[in-house]
């Protein structure tokens, strides 16, 4: 009987290989982004400037909203048809898509959401680029260094445990998001299943479905899944961390 | 920074621990305290909430614990509360869902109780079958409604479209190309309602499920309705994918509510719902017909009682007022479907609401026409004709698969699905 499970899955399952690989993609897309994105703004936000509290909090506001349900219902209402991002490209002549509800375009307006959701990952960043001593950039400016050239031999390198420290947060994150699948789609992981994240796919085998010893099976693949990618986020991490001791 | 010792923890721990259990024998030792778990929207959560005020007043003492959501998430939190054996007292229960619950034995036998403490005695004896699975009452009907064509006729008057009282299923695909145009759909697709379908099969003298629980159509049968609906949605007439994608769930995100399509497949409870939703004339209609009646009555939804309830008489008593005792079921009005027991009925509809009197009258004049109600359904029933069917459609709609790939995975898949 379990292991007939785990056989189904790889074998005889189409919804599964579709879960795995919406959620694929949903991760390889969406961690690298919002890691650059959050990057880019703290680097911004590290600079001395008036009213930084206020922008700090502004650019984190996102993330303390962004989980929540009201958010994804936003989205839907934004990605719609007739919602905001069409009314935009209506100004131009161009007549988008309904975004959320066309199976090629619906995975990637939950990507932009987890993007926009930058907060926790930039506050680290931003607290990693305090820790950099400044005389490592005057030492580079001595060296005829521009801000640029600075920003890739001085300050990437200085963070890189904290970029290492986020990569394997946010890649954990990824693969067990749920809640704006599940609200966008009305938890139905369509259209078409297009937006069938691996969670939603457990959550609705086990609690909609009730074959509870096939959701089991497949949360424990999404264990070793997780814990492999973690893995070797581990193993890479001698190539390119820098630990400065 | 943290200043709480390891013993520290655990004493805490420990002491939580001690309150969750004595906080479980509480709960467990108060034998009149109910729950009761019910779907719907707003308007039916506010008469709900009054017509149990009502019966607090008849039953003081007795405590009611209320738990209501949407459609959407109900069958899973009510699953999982069925494993976890905590579920609710007193379940609002649909048809597509009692034959599992049913016969996985989560549900009380209500039968002993009837003429004893449960008055089903203004109930047609149609209606009081509507409850029982392999001849034992399980359930009590909360309400009788049917399938209906929900028509948004300012839309139909604005295309100078008259809509016949009866139309056949081609004439209704006609009907859809003329009403289409300037953005708006002649019909929602109603390759993915199980209503319609279910109709469809009535009416050529096919249907769901045999009373054994297996398919009782075949690969051609789908094939045939996926091809219709598949010419409808090129013609333009019936909504294409990425718009019927976006008519989740309630009542709210329907296509008539949001004028994007002149027709939707529907029930006739929910006009109510409709009609508050927009500020255009709608109408209420049979679907199309064919050689054999397609429409029954259905209980829209039934009063159930759980089978691990620790107040099973005062959850009896309080099924039996939601349906039997003028005082209290008058609170609820129509809008779950027309009253089972003709004493309400009587009670309700002089006073019953424009739109509600349109069911009424829709429902009477039905009567005639109408078939016998199929037999209960299979474990899977409902995933199958809800989510099955919808997800299938949508491939088809997108271009995933062809139709004869989408008829032979619906097989493949209802093999796996039913039980």
């Amino acid at each position: 009987m379990g292991l007939d499970n785990y056989a189904r899955m790889l074998t005889d399952d189409p919804h599964f290989v579709n879960a795995v690989r919406v959620t694929l993609i949903y991760v390889v897309f969406s961690v690298p982004l919002s890691g650059a994105f959050a990057l880019l703004v703290a680097v911004l936000l590290n600079r001395p400037m008036r009213g930084t509290g206020v922008y700090r909090a502004a650019y984190y506001l996102p993330s303390l909203l962004g989980g929540s349900v009201a958010v994804a219902i936003l989205w839907r209402q934004i990605f719609g048809a007739d919602g905001l991002i069409n009314d935009g490209l209506r100004h131009f002549g161009i007549v988008g898509p309904s975004w959320i509800s066309t199976p090629q375009y619906a995975i990637y307006t939950l990507i932009v959401l987890h993007v926009w959701q930058f907060g926790s990952p930039m506050l680290i960043f931003l607290a990693g680029l305090k820790q950099i001593p400044a005389e490592l950039y005057d030492a580079a400016a001595v060296d005829g260094a521009g801000r640029v050239r600075a920003f890739f031999r001085v300050t990437l390198p200085m963070l890189s445990p904290i970029i290492f420290f986020n990569l394997v947060l946010q890649t954990v994150n990824a693969f067990k998001a749920f809640t704006p699948a599940f609200i966008i789609s009305g938890g139905t992981g369509g259209p078409a299943d297009s937006t069938l994240f691996y969670t939603l796919f457990i959550y609705q085998e086990g609690f909609g479905n009730f074959r509870m010893g096939y959701a089991s099976a497949l949360a424990w693949v999404l264990l070793l899944v997780t814990a492999a990618f973690t893995g070797l986020a581990f193993r890479s991490a001698r190539y390119w961390v820098h630990y400065a001791d | 920074m943290s200043t709480l010792s390891r013993r520290g923890f655990l004493q805490v721990g420990a002491a939580a621990a001690t309150l969750a259990l004595t906080g479980c024998a509480g709960g467990g030792s108060s034998g009149a305290s109910l729950q009761f778990a019910w779907w719907g929207s707003t308007a039916r959560h506010t008469a709900t909430q009054k017509a149990i005020d009502a019966f607090k007043k008849k039953k003081p003492g007795v405590q009611i614990k209320t738990q209501f959501s949407g459609w959407d998430g109900y069958w899973e939190k009510l699953a999982t509360q069925t494993a976890g054996g905590n579920a609710p007292d007193v379940i609002q229960m649909d048809y597509s869902y009692l034959g599992e619950y049913a016969r996985r034995g989560s549900l009380l036998d209500l039968g002993p109780y009837v003429g004893k403490g449960l008055d089903l005695s203004g109930f047609e004896p149609d209606v009081v079958n509507a409850g029982k699975i392999n001849g034992r009452q399980y359930a009590v009907n909360f309400g009788i409604n049917s399938m209906a064509l929900i028509v948004n006729k300012s839309l139909a008057a604005e295309r100078g479209v008259e809509i016949p009282g009866t139309f056949t299923w081609p004439e209704y695909g006609e009907l859809a190309k003329k009403l289409a145009g300037k953005g708006v759909f002649g019909t929602e697709d109603g390759a993915q309602d199980g209503g319609a379908l279910e109709n469809w099969l009535l009416e050529r003298g096919k249907m769901f499920f045999t009373p054994d629980g297996k398919l009782a159509y075949d690969e051609n049968d789908l094939k045939e309705w996926f091809t219709f609906w598949d010419g409808l949605r090129k013609a333009g007439a019936a909504t294409p994918p990425e718009v019927q994608a976006t008519a989740l769930g309630d009542v709210q995100n329907s296509l008539v509510a949001t004028r994007k399509a002149v027709m939707d497949f529907a029930w006739s409870n929910q006009l109510t719902a409709y009609m508050s939703l927009t500020k255009d004339e709608i109408g209420i209609h049979t679907f199309p017909t064919g050689d054999k009646p397609g429409q029954y009555y259905k209980p829209s939804m039934l009063l159930t009682v759980s089978a691990g309830s620790k107040a099973k008489d005062d959850a009896v008593a309080l099924v039996n007022a939601l349906v039997s005792d003028v005082d209290v079921a008058a609170q609820l009005g129509s809008e779950r479907g027309i009253p089972p027991a003709a004493a309400i009925r009587t009670a309700l509809r002089p006073k019953a609401s424009p739109s509600e009197q349109l069911v009424y009258g829709y429902i009477d004049s039905i009567k005639d026409k109408i078939g016998p109600l199929p037999p209960p359904q299979p474990l899977g029933a409902g995933e199958l004709h809800n989510k099955v069917l919808m997800n299938i459609n949508q491939q088809i709609g997108f271009g995933k698969l062809t139709i004869d790939q989408g008829v032979s995975r619906f097989f493949e898949e209802a093999g796996r699905v039913l039980k």
